[in-house]
């Protein structure tokens, strides 16, 4: 079949294309949200440290009910600990950036409280395949 | 002069598998030097590795108005063919994979004649479905990380592919004029 024997200039843009861009907006979202979801990681580890020392670890697999823990570093910092991951509930501190950083769930990430010196990082025991960097 | 596209046109259409094969021949050898002269453009700073304009696609869009699907194939197998002597096997599938893709979408767009979509729309979902081809052939053979690329990619392709069918309006009815085109 020959397309060129109509000599009728196709026009740059119609209302369909529309469709094309719309299925690609989409699927970046989707990508997008993909990537970002949180993964459901096996092997969690909680660090806990308050004033620099390593005061507790907790396998977040073993915790069954969340708990709080509370922390008496140079302020008092209370801890949730659930099995999908740790937040700050409560710190005694003026700005609540521990707070505020909400609940970590992914292994390398942590919640850091200065004026309290308490800090809780997740570390993964096995290697998970999740993406630290890119760089080309 | 005699030499008006006409009587020209008439001893070409004569036979139409020579028509056909030099068209191919043609368009083939045009992809080939668009993807060499693209890779001479220095690459933008925050472009990620593989993200490229995408220009060689304008001969493909070329070969399925001018020789349907089978003509469009057979220009996307040609670069495939060069991406395998001159950047090695990986490339090979992901050439043929991302422009196989690419050519079935803008061929259906093509054939649709309930919507008519404009240049815009057949550049951008061709350079899209390019990426995805190429993607999933890299998420095989590479790496699985590479799912990472996926939003930026498409949307690098949405500029690309609005930039090759820009230029796909502004030259097509120029080469269309050509005898042996038209």
């Amino acid at each position: 079949m020959n397309y060129s024997s109509d000599n009728t200039k196709r026009a740059y843009f119609r209302m369909a294309d529309l469709i094309p861009l719309a299925v690609i907006v989409l699927s970046v979202v989707l990508g997008v949200v993909f990537l970002l979801s949180p993964k459901d990681e096996k092997g969690l580890t909680a660090v806990v440290s308050v004033e620099g020392e390593v005061y507790t670890e907790v396998a977040l697999d073993a915790v069954k009910e969340p708990y709080e823990l509370t922390l008496h570093g140079d302020r008092e910092a209370v801890l949730l600990i659930s099995s999908d991951g740790v937040r700050f509930v409560t710190s005694d501190c003026p700005d609540k950036l521990c707070v505020n950083t909400g609940m970590i769930s992914r292994s390398g990430q942590s919640a850091v409280c200065l004026p309290a010196r308490v800090s809780v990082k997740l570390i993964s025991s096995e290697e998970s395949g999740g993406i630290d960097a890119l760089s080309g | 002069m005699l030499c008006r596209g006409d009587s020209m046109k008439e001893k070409v259409m004569m036979n139409k598998s020579v028509l056909v094969l030099t068209r191919i021949g043609l368009l083939s050898a045009v992809a080939l030097i668009l993807s060499a002269v693209e890779n001479m453009i220095p690459a933008l700073p925050f472009a990620l590795p593989g993200m490229k304009l995408g220009l060689s696609n304008l001969a493909v869009m070329f070969a399925l108005e001018l020789c349907s699907l089978p003509g469009a194939v057979c220009v996307v197998a040609a670069k495939a063919v060069f991406a395998l002597l001159t950047r090695g096997v990986t490339a090979f599938f992901m050439s043929l994979a991302g422009g196989v893709l690419a050519t079935l979408a803008m061929w259906m767009m093509l054939r649709i004649k309930k919507l008519q979509f404009g240049c815009l729309g057949i550049g951008i979902a061709g350079a899209f479905l390019h990426n995805c081809g190429q993607l999933l052939v890299a998420l095989v053979l590479v790496s699985d990380a590479v799912y990472a690329y996926f939003p930026v990619l498409s949307l690098a392709s949405v500029a690309t592919g609005a930039l090759t069918g820009l230029v796909y309006y502004i030259i097509m009815p120029h080469l269309k004029r050509i005898p042996l085109l038209s």
